[in-house]
């Protein structure tokens, strides 16, 4: 039989690669949840921020946690000039174009990595990051550990943006409706690319945690982008909070899953979970749009 | 009333008709690596069209449908080499499994009034299944994949060697049946009560059409088709495997040509593919490959989808419609003389 | 306004012409093509069509490829080129496989049809490979594989395909026979295997081969584990290695999954008894780049290890040549690449000629000695299937950073260290 220290191993594994599933969905959720936009260029954008904490790390020596103060900015800029340009005309359009118009963007970026920085598979490789620290016989690692505080109190961070700031009231007012924001004096434009900008930060975040614990390369958008999507409808499409519950359990169904089962198996026993929660509550677990 | 011999040799008629016998000997002219542009050009658009049947129409938006692609490619191969039963029979019954499965996806999401993203997520999500399934199923090979063994040509076996001219007839000719079954659907009842449901859902129900009975149908004729080109595509190169028949991918890549072309517009898909398409074989062949470097070809083409979405988000169709009703208006009608 | 009769005839007949124009125009720029023109004369260049996957997940063992096999080619094109060919220089021709068979056969043809090869080298992926040589076959062009070791591509009948490197039939056992005698040296008893493989191709035509293989020498495979190769996380799979009892880890990983893999192991602190990789990713360069130390004890099955030199001239020759130019040593892909150019060129100038027959013939009449070919191999000659019968296989370990051949003992340049604890302690 299994034993029990192993098991309890495996669920703490599994609960630590759910944070960062939250992670990478809470901005996706944040953008969805105001703009009612599918940015499918979230993954990609993590990639870009997982890219700069190789090179500051392979050339400069740069320790990859000190990147949050540097990638955050850099993609919160991205996020503007992306908004500005792209995002900004695809308010109104069906969600279908704005997929299109993001996965586009998502396969510019991939593969203007792919042109710059080749195919190589890049991992940060120092003491950090494969230092790990030891709970009873739990034995946790210190880089996911680290990624996995840091992902809750980024979403502790974002939700009490939008609750307990006047900033997030007008965000919230302009999710619930753009003409009633607009006629109460809210600057909508400006709203939608902040709004963006932090999601696109909130990539950047994810990237940076990510970064250290697993290489990256200019696809590597397309392994977590998918599981993102699961998140997201999961626990509820535009509920920050909820990504939390969504990645949780799409973390413990890939972990455990493949442990009592085969790992071969493991890429569709996300999805299976997903299907059956869709039947039984199609909205997700905890609703729609409780931004 | 403008006579049957006016009608006939009006450039609206005669245009078509010589675009129809270029692309009938174009074969004669290409070179075989064009010619391989052309064969997937024309797979493509066949695939497009197969789904535009379902999503352009209904508006219901699938990204599952490599797993048909995939299942129509393995049915036919799987029967082929453990009984020798000719892909054209095989592609029925590829056909057959996948409108079971597209039966499966329509019933599952339809009933529980899935659209929109719910519906995109929940038809990946049963196209990755699929896959996993695949993948672990050893007597299909499993990950491995399918290799069919090498014959002489035969058109009994569905291979040719010596030139693979024989590969775009039968593409061309599936594209132009599929093609007037769009338009056979288009222009029936069915048809009808597709673009009623992409219109406006809720008023379709409320005149007593049959809302779900009607998405479950369009997903299982868009399955069914999307599987005979798996069949295809399965003896034009000869192997199959899950990563190469199901990915996520494969369905983005069907999709993207139709977006970029025009969904709900008959000949969207044609154009689309006839665009993205050869940006991957022609940036891969004569870019990629000197400079050593990849991608170039998704740079271009993930362009392409943004300036598509943010200026032409009806397709390109539009602009090539403007283009095309001005050479036919411009090319002489050998009208005889209309008298009032 | 009421268009007249005349002006609409005006219009007509100058839109006719028009349209005549075009199509003749048309016409004569393709019927060119109509007619196929002359077999060519044996051109002053040699052009050889290098498929790889240039891009994709193995574009850096593409790119690997290419610069090995283009040492020896430009070498051999400052020497004066082909004698036998009147110094006739050698031209390559990339060809991006982006690792995927539809791809592939599409360069292949294209290589073949438009940019004129008269020779094919690669693919590296079996399946790849499948399908591009069986286009080569279909045109009648001479397909050398330097690298793809599914045992399947010799057993397909094919006339023009010719295989340098040993397959998994063979390189796989090389694995267990290494068990069986440490074994027999040290008097220990490793009887149960886990196979741990990537769920691909060439994972499975490992573990097929171990499957077979070892339950006919005693051994059994108490866990049979294909994993998804690319995972974002494999914790559950390495617990589940925890969980299970073996003494022998065998694990067929490409470069990312491997260093995952290691990396996993040393966090939930797991180090097998006895841990063979099937070449690939433990053998690549970049693994003990990244690893550093963590990547030490590690045994792998090879084709190849640099430290050969000291024992065969050719070796060090041809590894010297590559260091000089890319300051790593040769891994077992890159020095089959190497050797299948220094061999491509032995066979140009045995055929004497461009014609496929010819280079087909000198294929076959192909018969190296050992000492000549920069690989531990007895030589080069080919059987009727295009298979070389005179490769052979080894097992390396990495210690301090560097691959040592440890296996056959005969070969062997050190002593191998085991049993040994993990480089992390």
């Amino acid at each position: 039989m299994i034993d029990i220290s192993t098991f309890l191993q495996v669920v703490v594994s599994a609960l630590l690669l759910g944070g960062i599933y939250a992670l990478i969905a809470a901005g996706f959720n944040l953008i969805y949840g105001v703009m009612d936009v599918i940015n499918c260029a979230q993954a990609d954008m993590m990639m870009i921020a997982m890219y700069l904490c190789f090179w500051f790390f392979e050339l400069y020596g740069v320790h990859p946690l000190l990147m949050l103060f540097l990638a955050t900015p850099l993609l919160f800029i991205m996020g503007i000039l992306t908004q500005r340009f792209i995002i900004d005309r695809l308010l109104g359009a069906p969600l279908f174009i704005q997929a299109i118009a993001t996965i586009g963007l998502g396969y510019v970026l991939q593969n203007l990595a792919l042109l710059f920085w080749k195919e190589d598979y890049r991992m940060i490789y120092m003491e950090y990051t494969t230092a790990k620290t030891m709970v009873g016989f739990i034995s946790l690692s210190l880089p996911r550990l680290v990624a996995f505080v840091g992902c809750l109190v980024m979403i502790a961070m974002l939700y009490m943006l939008l609750t307990k700031t006047d900033f997030g009231r007008s965000i919230r007012a302009t999710s619930e409706s753009r003409e009633a924001a607009a006629l109460m004096g809210i600057n909508v434009k400006h709203v939608y690319a902040l709004v963006f900008a932090i999601g696109a930060a909130c990539a950047g975040i994810a990237g940076v945690f990510t970064s250290t614990f697993y290489y990256t390369y200019p696809t590597v958008g397309a392994v977590f982008l998918l599981k993102m999507f699961v998140v997201v409808v999961l626990g509820g499409c535009g509920n920050v909070l909820a990504s939390i519950a969504g990645g949780l359990i799409v973390g413990l169904a890939e972990g455990v899953g493949s442990f009592l089962l085969l790992p071969s198996w493991k890429d569709a026993i996300y999805q299976v979970i997903f299907l059956i929660v869709l039947a039984i509550k199609p909205t997700g677990i905890f609703g729609e749009k409780k931004v | 009333m403008p006579s049957r011999i006016s009608r006939l040799s009006s450039s609206r008629f005669y245009f078509p008709c010589i675009l129809f016998i270029i692309a009938l000997l174009l074969p004669v002219w290409l070179p075989p690596f064009l010619l391989h542009v052309a064969i997937m050009i024309a797979l493509f658009a066949y695939l497009g069209i197969a789904w535009n049947i379902l999503c352009g129409y209904t508006g219901k938006l699938g990204w599952g449908h490599a797993a048909f692609f995939g299942i129509g490619a393995y049915a036919s191969t799987a029967l082929y080499m453990t009984y020798r039963v000719s892909p054209w029979i095989g592609m029925l019954l590829g056909a057959v499994f996948a409108a079971a499965y597209g039966a499966v996806c329509g019933i599952f999401c339809f009933r529980f009034g899935l659209g929109g993203h719910y519906l995109v997520i929940a038809t990946i999500a049963l196209a990755e299944v699929m896959r996993v399934i695949f993948i672990n199923w050893d007597g299909m090979g499993g990950a491995w994949g399918l290799l069919m063994p090498v014959v002489p040509d035969s058109w009994y076996e569905l291979q040719f060697h010596t030139t693979r001219i024989p590969y775009y007839y039968i593409a061309l000719a599936m594209l132009l049946v599929i093609l007037y079954i769009e338009i056979k659907i288009v222009n029936s009842k069915l048809g009808y009560y597709f673009v009623g449901i992409r219109d406006d859902e809720g008023m379709a129900e409320s005149l007593g059409i049959d809302t779900f009975k009607y998405k479950v149908i369009a997903m299982v004729i868009s399955a069914a088709l999307t599987a005979f080109g798996g069949t295809f595509y399965a003896q034009y190169v000869l192997y199959i495997s899950p990563e190469t028949v199901m990915p996520v991918g494969l369905s983005t890549d069907i999709l993207m040509g139709v977006v970029v072309g025009g969904m709900g517009r008959i000949a969207g898909p044609i154009i689309g593919a006839a665009i993205i398409q050869p940006i991957h074989e022609l940036t891969r062949a004569y870019i990629i490959a000197y400079i050593g470097r990849g991608g170039l070809d998704y740079v271009v083409a993930g362009t392409i989808m943004v300036l598509v979405a943010l200026l032409r988000p009806r397709g390109v169709i539009e602009w090539i419609e403007k283009v095309y009703n001005k050479v036919i208006g411009f090319l002489p009608s050998f009208a005889t003389e209309e008298t009032t | 306004m009421k268009e007249t009769s005349s002006t609409r005839m005006k219009y007509g007949i100058v839109g006719l012409v028009i349209v005549v124009l075009l199509i003749g125009v048309a016409l004569g720029y393709i019927i060119p093509g109509l007619i196929t023109p002359p077999a060519p004369t044996p051109a002053p260049k040699i052009k050889v069509g290098l498929l790889w996957p240039l891009t994709g997940s193995l574009a850096l063992i593409g790119r690997d490829q290419v610069n090995a096999f283009s040492i020896v080619i430009d070498e051999v094109n400052a020497a004066g080129g082909i004698k036998s060919l009147g110094g006739a220089r050698i031209e390559w021709v990339l060809g991006d496989t982006k690792g995927d068979p539809k791809t592939g056969a599409a360069e292949a043809e294209r290589l073949i049809t438009e940019a004129k090869v008269d020779v094919l080298v690669g693919a590296y992926q079996s399946a790849v490979t499948a399908t591009c040589s069986e286009v080569a076959e279909r045109y009648g062009k001479p397909f050398l594989n330097p690298d793809s070791t599914s045992p399947g591509l010799t057993e397909r009948g094919f006339k023009w395909f010719f295989r340098a490197t040993p397959h998994d039939a063979l390189l796989v056992k090389n694995m267990i026979d290494f068990v069986a005698d440490v074994e027999k040296k040290e008097g220990a008893s490793l009887k149960k295997i886990a196979l741990v493989y990537e769920n691909t191709l060439w994972g499975i035509d490992t573990a097929k081969v171990a499957k077979e293989y070892a339950p006919t020498l005693g051994y059994t495979i108490v866990l049979d584990m294909a994993y998804p190769a690319g995972a974002a996380d494999l914790s559950s799979e390495v617990l589940k290695l925890k969980a299970t009892d073996h003494d022998v880890l065998l694990q067929a990983s490409y470069l990312s999954d491997a260093i995952l893999f290691t990396k996993t192991f040393k966090e939930l602190g797991y180090w097998p008894k006895m841990w063979i990789a099937n070449d690939a990713g433990h053998i690549h360069p970049d693994y003990v780049k990244t690893l550093g130390k963590d990547a030490d004890y590690v045994f792998s099955r090879e084709v190849f290890c640099a430290d050969l030199g000291a024992v065969k001239p050719a070796i060090k020759t041809a590894n010297d040549k590559f260091r000089a130019r890319y300051a790593y040593d040769m891994d077992g892909t890159m020095a089959r690449a190497y050797t299948a150019a220094a061999l491509l060129v032995d066979v140009l100038e045995r055929a004497g000629s461009l014609k496929p027959e010819d280079i087909q013939k000198a294929f076959k009449g192909t018969d190296w000695p050992e000492e000549k070919v920069s690989m531990p191999w007895k030589g080069i000659k080919f059987d009727e299937t295009g298979q070389n019968v005179k490769g052979v296989g080894i097992l390396v370990q990495i210690v301090d950073g560097v691959k040592r051949t440890i296996w056959p003992f005969g070969l062997a340049t050190t002593p191998y260290k085991w049993p040994v604890k993990a480089p992390w302690g």
